[in-house]
């Protein structure tokens, strides 16, 4: 009976040994995709945006993000919002509420979103107080004046 | 040559603490160890011990510069040298150097079992310095850009660097919930004194630090194991399957504290094993706590920890021989690394009021509604998935554990310290379980770490299997 129970619990561990050998095996696969995708585009979900932010947007200086999750690599805003806040680092990066655009200097805005942003702008007797000082196909960053 | 320098000050930086933790080490079990458990125990504690100092001399206003933190360590490491000095005089009968912890405190002699082949042993090592290796080098493919680095341990390591102090203002801001400020600070003050050695803040070079604790954690376990007197291939192929698990590698490849987590719990439990083992050697429970108390600092997870280890270490010896006296011994060492680590922490949160954000008492739902009722099933549907049927998750270790219960109950039963070990995994788990249940939060949002918390568990079911396995073999022979 000793014997029978060695041999389970033996064949179990090599099973489980077994399992490791195959998530090691699948990580060489994960490594080599992405060496050759390149490192540049892992640095972050959008390193052209990041750049950009970190060009026009005056260290320290509050930073309001109205940006869309991207829904094809499945990252949120919150997650977008997450690297502002670090690469921005000391900006203070406000996202959540449209009021908070008052207390903001830079305003980082999806292009899809840029009639919304003016609009709400508006609304807060923000709109005329705000101008575009860099952008690319799909984001635009306003400064106030 | 540049990117040289800092990857040789990061790996200085990493292995300086382990001067401190092995007089540390020294004084609290008044022997000399060798091997390398000690010297990752070492790192453990000495890495908890200068944080915590880190930490002190930060809130207190004193600059957090690289000499100012280097002069901290230095400071730390001849005041143990001086205690350990003075404790070497006081002791009458000096012991002699000794290798394992088992050989000290184990009275009974250990059989070295024979081990396979030679072969499957190098298979076993190519397969974790290839695991390994692979862990670094997909680390190193990309920058700080998961949420625990970018919101919580490296955002807060780059503040501390950045500002060269610890800033209260950071805490008390209202516009950074994402940020977690419940948090512990030993992970992110570790990672800003290795901002320090490197010179600068390199959001590439910083991925090799989780990458680094997820080997110590190999490191540990395959120490543990041998300093069982397991055989070599049976240790090397317990750590595979502890390290070769997909959340154990996707902890390893971002800025999670779980490996520090695992370490600090795994080598604590390790040191209350042996302590139960042969209940004379209080300095085990110290260190075994001391480890713990360095658990609680890294996340408010560790403090449940060490409350479960508490309350079942009072128990357990209470069931016995309840004696007033003993416990009376006991509670000084069970308590004062609560002191030490817990303390301060809590004291400057509830000074600076920083609420927690994940779970707090005041979150809890209302019970007498019982519409949470429906989620037990969910939340156990989800665990079971996670632990039995997910291999990939898990690598069996939850099988193994099972199969190993049933077949030694017997033994499980008899033995404090494997009960003891048994009991606190289970207590672990129903805890967490417990939180997802009366939890105010969306319970998708909760069910999603299921596996990155399964971690400490697991890894902690992984050594009573060893354990178990290893003291049937020992008792049969």
């Amino acid at each position: 009976m000793r014997q029978v129970r060695l041999i389970i619990f033996n064949l179990l561990l090599t099973s489980a040994v077994t399992v490791s050998g195959y998530n090691i095996w699948k990580m060489t696969g994960v490594l080599g995709e992405k060496v050759t995708r390149g490192l540049e585009e892992n640095i972050s979900w959008n390193v052209e945006l990041i750049r950009l932010a970190q060009k026009h947007v005056c260290k320290g200086k509050p930073c309001f993000v109205w940006i869309l999750p991207v829904l094809r690599k499945e990252i949120s805003t919150e997650t977008q919002v997450f690297e502002f806040n670090y690469y921005l680092y000391p900006s203070k990066v406000y996202y959540m509420n449209d009021s908070e655009i008052g207390l903001c200097d830079f305003v980082i805005c999806e292009q899809a979103l840029r009639t919304h942003f003016e609009r709400t702008a508006n609304a807060l007797n923000l709109g005329n107080k705000f101008r575009i000082v860099g952008e690319n196909d799909d984001t635009c960053i306003y400064q106030r004046k | 040559m540049r990117t040289s320098i800092q990857i040789c000050g990061l790996l200085i930086g990493f292995v300086l603490p382990i001067l401190p933790g092995m007089l540390l080490l020294r004084i609290v079990l008044k022997k000399q160890l060798r091997g390398i458990l000690t010297w990752v125990t070492a790192f453990i504690l000495g890495q908890s011990f200068f944080t915590l100092l880190l930490f002190v001399v930060g809130i207190a206003g004193l600059p957090l510069t690289f000499f100012s933190t280097i002069f901290i360590l230095l400071v730390l490491t001849i005041f143990l040298w001086s205690i350990m000095r003075l404790c070497q005089r006081t002791n009458i009968s000096p012991q002699q150097p000794t290798n394992t912890l088992t050989q000290i405190y184990n009275s009974t002699s250990c059989v070295q079992p024979l081990s396979y082949s030679r072969l499957l042993q190098i298979i076993l090592i190519l397969a974790l310095i290839l695991l390994f290796l692979l862990i670094g080098a997909i680390s190193l493919t990309e920058a700080v850009s998961d949420r625990p680095g970018q919101a919580i341990w490296a955002f807060k390591a780059k503040v501390f660097f950045t500002e060269q102090s610890i800033p209260t203002a950071l805490f008390k801001d209202n516009f950074r919930p994402y940020s977690e400020m419940s948090y512990p600070l030993d992970y992110a003050l570790f990672l800003s004194w290795l901002y320090m050695w490197m010179g600068e803040i390199n959001d590439h070079l910083i991925k090799l630090v989780p990458a680094l604790l997820a080997m110590l954690v190999g490191v540990l376990m395959y120490s543990i194991c041998r300093d069982q007197q397991m055989s070599m291939n049976k240790s090397l192929a317990f750590t595979l399957v502890l390290c070769g698990n997909t959340p154990f590698i996707a902890c390893g490849q971002q800025m999670y504290a779980e490996h520090l987590l695992t370490l600090q719990v795994l080598a604590g439990f390790y040191f209350l094993y042996c302590f139960l083992n042969n209940t004379e050697q209080k300095r085990l429970l110290l260190a075994g706590f001391l480890l713990l108390g360095g658990g609680a600092w890294i996340k408010n997870e560790g403090l449940l920890i060490y409350t479960v280890a508490f309350a079942l270490l009072l128990l357990l010896r209470g069931s016995r021989k309840w004696n007033i006296r003993n416990l009376a011994k006991d509670l000084p060492a069970m308590i004062t690394p609560a002191l030490i680590f817990i303390l301060p922490w809590f004291l400057f949160r509830s000074l600076l009021n920083i609420p927690t954000i994940d779970f707090n008492f005041g979150k809890i739902i209302d019970i007498n509604q019982w519409f949470f009722l429906p989620n037990i099933k969910e939340i156990a549907r989800v665990f079971l998935k996670k632990m039995f049927l997910e291999i990939r998750y898990s690598c069996g270790v939850w099988i193994l554990l099972a199969f190993t219960t049933i077949v030694h109950a017997p033994q499980l039963a008899r033995r404090r310290a494997s009960r003891f070990l048994a009991i606190a995994i289970a207590i672990i788990i129903l805890v967490y379980f417990a939180v997802f249940l009366f939890s105010t939060k969306r319970l998708d949002w909760h069910l999603r770490i299921v596996p990155r918390i399964l971690l400490v568990p697991s890894s902690l079911a992984l050594m009573l299997v060893a354990l178990t396995t290893r003291s049937q073999n020992k008792e049969r022979k």
